[in-house]
């Protein structure tokens, strides 16, 4: 069995429980992070004792997106202005580096067993779409799904349009405002919302009744709605969006992303966020809304 | 009837020619050519006296493409954008252009409810392949040359390559943007028929007769029989896909690659940046440059 530094793998109850096991960095995901999830998925897929997955967090995330740290912030470190590119590279090479594949997110899409997401908490920007791409969706009373980052120049998924409709992914995810666990249940993105303390139990009882079944005809059952989703086109929307990651990335506008960079530089991650998220406070739902701050 | 000043309008067999006329620069498409192109179309659909539309250009070449400006801003390197410009700026330019104006006026063709017949003699390159390609029929006269040079500078191929050549013939000749001549774009299946050049229109409205014989209401049902069967089956998808592609490709310029022909533009305009631009490329494979 493999050493897990990132995630936690633990077999039970029919199944494995996968804790993504960054606490200290709202579980952000890591190049490391994805290595260790496709070793693990490829554990999993060979043991016929393993009849689905339930991915989780540790501490008060899910994941919070992608890791800041070497990749995104990394790219936009000394952006040259007014022509908002890397210093010393060319237009041709940021945007290629920006246009992205499906390759972790389809591999999750297209496994033989189910996954079900346990959010158990922030699920933010790519961390909202790893929970949308959860076959079953099971939200904690505490879950935040949200996409902030388009509030600086990034996109977001189909995947929110595909369960929210375009009314309901349009009004979120054009300006990044965060959702609950009842507002993600009323528009369609998660299945159920239970206590905390509930959470993992719901979804192993799933998994349990799953085992009931033959794997061929549990595996056949889920790509009925996952194969014939691509058939109706998830496939071609999500090649779409890939190709949209790249102008969504580049398109920046220096009057409003150079003082964001340089309050990441010069105060850090917490003056950014501070920044960017600060004209949209309160959000509409969560924490950080007024009924979240006890304000109403 | 309006007038126009790049192009010709001109009622005949029942159907109507309109020819690119630029002929001093080899009908290179500008802004003021695409207009008057789309004006004529729409002209012509509203005609009951019109069953087809030919489309041929001036002077005995379709078109060179795109023109080619001489009097671009200064670029800035390593970037590949105009000085002082920023990228937000030229990357919503291109991208705009690519799916209203491109886009929107080859789906605007391609839907067009009357058959438009492309009758291309000599040149035919880069946009002016896609033009002459988009055509329901497209007739070579035996000097024709189709090509896609512009994309060794920096630009985009069309799916339209693709889908009538397929993929493996459309790549050889798209990622390199070599010269193709009649008889190897008819193998590939760009065109239906190579005739020799002084044949050329009076082939195409023999073909306009023979529409005009059958109602029209038929005629365009069965014209859209194909062009919207193709579009169910992805050409749709392909072609909004090929848009932002498009942009990017347009984006793609490096200084190890590009800035030697902006400077042979400099020194010698557009002849002198085509030429340097060519240069490694001769000869071509087939055309007036292969070898003989």
């Amino acid at each position: 069995m493999t050493e897990y530094k990132e995630i936690i793998y633990e077999k039970r109850r029919g199944g494995v429980l996968i804790t993504l096991n960054r606490p200290e960095a709202m579980n952000a995901i890591s190049r490391n992070l994805i290595k260790e999830l496709h070793a693990a998925l490829d554990e999993i897929e060979a043991d016929p004792e393993i009849r689905a997955v339930v991915v989780t967090g540790a501490g008060r995330a899910f994941s919070a997106g992608m890791d800041q740290g070497r990749t995104a912030s990394g790219r936009r470190r000394d952006l040259h202005w007014p022509y908002g590119i890397p210093t010393g590279q060319s237009a041709a090479e940021v945007i290629d580096s920006w246009r992205s594949e499906s390759r972790n997110f389809m591999r999750l899409w297209e496994f033989p067993k189910p996954i079900i997401g346990a959010i158990n908490g922030w699920a933010m920007g790519a961390g909202s779409w790893f929970a949308l791409f959860t076959h079953i969706t099971i939200a904690s009373e505490n879950a935040v799904f949200a996409q902030p980052e388009v509030r600086h120049g990034s996109n977001t998924s189909f995947m929110w349009t595909l369960l929210g409709g375009f009314k309901n992914a349009l009004r979120y995810g054009l300006t990044g405002d965060h959702i609950d666990a009842q507002e993600a249940l009323r528009i369609g993105l998660v299945v159920k919302v239970v206590p905390a303390d509930q959470l993992l139990d719901e979804c192993f009882s799933i998994v349990e009744r799953i085992a009931h079944i033959p794997p061929e005809t549990v595996k056949i059952n889920l790509q009925i709605a996952t194969m014939g989703l691509q058939m109706m086109g998830l496939r071609d929307a999500l090649t779409l969006d890939n190709q949209l990651s790249a102008p969504a990335h580049v398109m920046l506008r220096e009057e409003l992303r150079r003082p964001l960079d340089e309050a990441r530089f010069s105060e850090g991650t917490k003056k950014y966020l501070m920044l960017r998220d600060g004209p949209f406070q309160p959000e509409p739902f969560g924490p950080r809304s007024k009924k979240g701050r006890g304000l109403e | 009837m309006s007038n126009y000043e790049t192009i010709l309008y001109q009622k005949q067999r029942q159907g109507v020619l309109i020819t690119l006329n630029r002929p001093n620069a080899l009908n290179a498409m500008n802004q003021n050519l695409w207009s008057e192109l789309d004006q004529s179309l729409a002209e012509a659909e509203t005609d009951p006296e019109i069953r087809a539309v030919v489309l041929t250009g001036a002077g005995g070449a379709f078109s060179v493409g795109e023109e080619i400006s001489d009097k671009d801003p200064a670029t800035a390197w390593p970037y590949g954008i105009p000085e002082r410009s920023s990228l937000v700026h030229e990357y919503n330019r291109l991208r705009d252009s690519d799916r209203k104006d491109i886009l929107g006026r080859q789906i605007y063709r391609w839907e067009y409810p009357k058959p438009i017949i492309g009758a291309v003699s000599g040149w035919c390159l880069g946009a002016a392949s896609w033009l002459a390609l988009t055509c329901h029929l497209t007739i070579a006269a035996d000097d024709a040359v189709f090509g896609q040079p512009q994309i060794r500078h920096g630009a985009n191929t069309d799916f339209m390559w693709v889908m009538l050549a397929g993929f493996k013939n459309a790549l050889r000749y798209s990622l390199t943007g070599d010269h193709i001549d009649a008889k190897e774009a008819l193998r590939i299946g760009l065109v239906n028929q190579v005739v020799p050049k002084d044949k050329l229109l009076d082939e195409c409205f023999a073909f306009v007769e023979r529409i005009a014989r059958i109602p029209p209401e038929t005629v365009k049902i069965n014209l859209a029989i194909a062009t919207s069967g193709l579009e169910m089956m992805g050409l749709r998808k392909a072609w909004m896909l090929n848009a932002e592609l498009a942009a990017m490709a347009r984006l793609s310029r490096r200084e190890e690659f590009n800035k030697h022909l902006e400077d042979a533009k400099k020194r010698g305009g557009v002849k002198a940046f085509v030429e340097e631009r060519d240069r490694p490329f001769q000869p071509e494979p087939f055309g007036p440059k292969a070898k003989r």
